[in-house]
């Protein structure tokens, strides 16, 4: 068994990221499914998405959830769904976390979260020539 | 230095386009404007310092203002948070 993984984000930027980690790492990332919010249509109603998607991915390990803005509406309906979840929510989501977040699948919840972290923050520098 | 708390009552809190609509109202003023949710202070025309606020409907925020428009200030945002962000909901 390992922690289970979505990714929640604005629109489809989370199958977008997905897609490119994919090709990065050169094969197939399972069960990794994507909540695409839309802000018009789904407001209150992505909680139930979002609910039903951190269940169906939670074997017995727990639940990463990969979301884009802090503040935003996708992190703010996930973090309404963390209580009564084990769960945990790690925010800012770019190729650089997610690539290496697959990369430590199984390992525990609050380990793969801190990875995430760090990987994500690594991936973000200033360059200059 | 004038403050007022206000609590966040449109349906989906302070979310990013909510955020931008009160840095570009904090924005319009002269003055200092800060916002405390419980023990952490942002800068009002920080649309990411808005935003790390992560503030749910029902949270209580205070709004400081300091500064020659001060009044006009805290009474814009009071009334953009108070008329939920124009969402209507």
């Amino acid at each position: 068994m390992s922690v289970g993984i979505v990714i929640v984000t604005h629109g489809n930027t989370g199958a977008s990221l997905l897609q490119e980690a994919e090709f990065v790492l050169g094969r197939k990332l399972d069960e990794i499914p994507t909540v695409a919010f839309n802000q018009v249509s789904d407001g209150l109603d992505g909680l139930d998405k979002i609910r039903a998607t951190i269940e169906q991915v939670d074997s017995g390990e727990g639940t990463l959830v990969l979301t884009d803005l802090i503040g935003s509406s996708p992190a703010n309906l996930v973090s309404r769904v963390l209580d009564g979840h084990h769960a945990i929510m790690v925010t800012g989501i770019n190729l650089g976390m997610l690539i290496r977040v697959y990369n430590y699948r199984s390992e525990s919840l609050e380990f793969i979260a801190q990875k995430a972290v760090r990987g994500g923050v690594k991936a973000v520098q200033v360059m200059q020539k | 230095m004038i403050s007022r708390t206000v609590t966040i009552i449109n349906r989906l809190g302070l979310h990013a386009r909510a955020a931008t609509r009160l840095v570009n109202c904090s924005s319009q003023f002269q003055s200092e404007i800060i916002i405390q949710k419980g023990t952490r202070s942002i800068n009002g025309k920080s649309i990411m310092g808005v935003l790390t606020l992560a503030a749910s409907p029902g949270t209580d925020l205070l709004i400081e203002a300091d500064g020659a428009d001060e009044e006009q200030a805290l009474e814009s945002i009071i009334r953009l948070i108070n008329n939920r962000f124009g969402e209507g909901e």
